[in-house]
């Protein structure tokens, strides 16, 4: 499973650190790092609910 | 008057029927329960009610667009088209509704830099410092418009910062936008004064961009240094486009949010027993309530797309030309998706609302929003814990439905 972000559209919001801590982080630039690009499968529940809770919908899931 | 679509059970839904323009609630109830697909022959639009729907209607960008605008008055859509209308043209730049990803997105970015979360973070000590100073004059008069005079200035006040607008001009940037956003109550048109009010609020704007365009010590992540060097299609943007663009920034965040403060204090007014609890600990609380206030106030009732492709939402088969309207403010009230919708809880802490909107016209001034809210309950809560309210005035309108006005007594309107 891949993270997909739609660099063009992300705003750093941040929700999805707030779901997927593991896998994403902000830094102090607003900028969004993805820490993980392919998780492992035990992740995808909170990935699920990361890419759900973008307000922009800028992550997709790519297996 | 438009005769609207009655339905077989004699329930009829316009949202630019003065009686909806006046008070929605009822209507979305009756949406939400006995007709969550309905159907608006005079629009050829299918008005979504439910949460979930209307979520649905915002995951399906590419079939459900925006070339039409997201935002409409009643003759605009009066026209019935069949097959998708042609993409709106770039020359010069149409309304920020109106544009397409990705150049939509590239504004945005271009735009939005000091309106992220850890930017709008670093202005909550001027946010906080201007509402106390305005508190300070306004608290010894014993009563005063806690919309106008209050949330209208603080909000303004923060965008004027953005924007490069002089922070003594917040009081009229918010008269300018306020009355721009203006409806005619009856019609469901726009208010007769509205053009002069817009253009007020645009040579607000103006003199603003041509001030600091060409400064070159205009921080460059600001939204007018964004603007400017920003090249569409590899031509720069015209003075009036970019105009046009930090104006709807100014407008967003000026006209919308002192509704919402101001209907929550009301809120918070008749139930003294949830203002006490959130007033145990302000700093803790704030937050909380005001994402509940955000639920149950926000005064955005719906916005809306045009089918490009066929597509079908809740069963709904949708044809290319047909308009779909998402009734954001009946959807966070929705039985399906919160318990006790109608009761105002401030710690409910629901999962997700559609306030902000969802998606790829999802609400730029998210963070802004939230820290100005947070603030403001903050500063009243703390300042004047017994506060009541009276003549609240709430517009009839047929997209933003709010208290435009609002008497806040400090001495719990004894004094």
């Amino acid at each position: 499973m891949k993270v997909i972000i739609d660099w063009g559209r992300c705003e750093g919001n941040g929700a999805c650190v707030v779901e997927a801590p593991q896998i994403f982080d902000i830094d102090d630039q607003d900028q969004l790092i993805v820490l993980n690009e392919t998780p492992p499968a035990d992740q995808r529940a909170a990935l699920e609910r990361a890419a759900a809770s973008c307000p922009r919908r800028a992550i997709s899931i790519e297996d | 008057m438009a005769q609207a679509t009655p339905v077989a059970d004699g329930f009829v839904y316009d949202p630019f029927s003065p009686e909806v323009m006046k008070d929605p609630r009822p209507f979305y109830k009756v949406l939400r329960d006995r007709h969550p697909v309905y159907y608006l022959e005079q629009y050829d639009a299918y008005a979504f009610s439910r949460f979930a729907d209307v979520h649905e209607v915002y995951q399906n960008e590419s079939a459900l667009h925006t070339m039409e605008g997201t935002l409409t008055e009643k003759t605009a859509v009066s026209n019935r088209k069949r097959g998708a209308p042609p993409m709106p043209d770039y020359d010069p730049l149409p309304l920020l509704g109106w544009i397409q990803p990705p150049e939509y997105e590239q504004i945005r970015q271009a735009m939005g830099q000091q309106l992220r979360r850890n930017f709008v973070a670093s202005m909550e000590d001027d946010v906080r410092a201007r509402a106390r100073a305005l508190l300070d004059q306004l608290v010894p008069r014993g009563s005063f418009d806690v919309v106008k005079d209050f949330g209208g200035v603080v909000a303004a006040g923060s965008v004027c910062r953005l924007a490069g607008i002089p922070i003594e001009r917040a009081a009229e940037t918010y008269e300018a936008a306020r009355l721009a956003g203006a409806q005619d109550p009856v019609t469901g048109g726009f208010a007769p004064d509205w053009l002069k009010n817009r253009n007020r609020l645009l040579d607000i704007c103006r003199q603003a961009v041509c001030e600091h365009k060409d400064d070159p010590s205009l921080d460059p992540a600001s939204a007018i240094a964004g603007l400017a060097a920003y090249r569409l299609n590899g031509r720069p943007l015209e003075v009036d486009e970019i105009t046009t663009i930090v104006s709807s920034i100014v407008f967003g965040g000026a006209e919308t949010l002192p509704k919402v403060i101001g209907h929550g204090l009301m809120e918070l007014a008749a139930a003294p027993g949830q203002r006490e609890e959130v007033g145990a600990d302000l700093a803790r609380n704030t937050p909380a309530a005001f994402e509940e206030i955000l639920r149950f106030c926000a005064p955005a009732q719906w916005f809306m797309r045009t089918v490009k492709t066929p597509v079908t939402i809740a069963g709904q088969p949708l044809l290319p030309g047909q308009r779909v309207l998402t009734l954001l403010a009946c959807a966070n009230r929705d039985e399906r998706e919160f318990p006790e919708p109608d009761r105002f809880i401030w710690n409910r802490k629901a999962r997700r609302h559609l306030a902000f909107g969802h998606g790829l016209h999802s609400c730029l001034g998210i963070h802004l929003a939230k820290l100005e809210g947070r603030v403001m309950l903050e500063e009243i809560l703390a300042r004047i814990p017994n506060y009541t309210i009276t003549d609240a005035v709430r517009t009839p309108s047929s997209f933003q439905w709010g208290y435009t006005s609002a008497i806040l007594h400090v001495n719990g309107g004894t004094a």
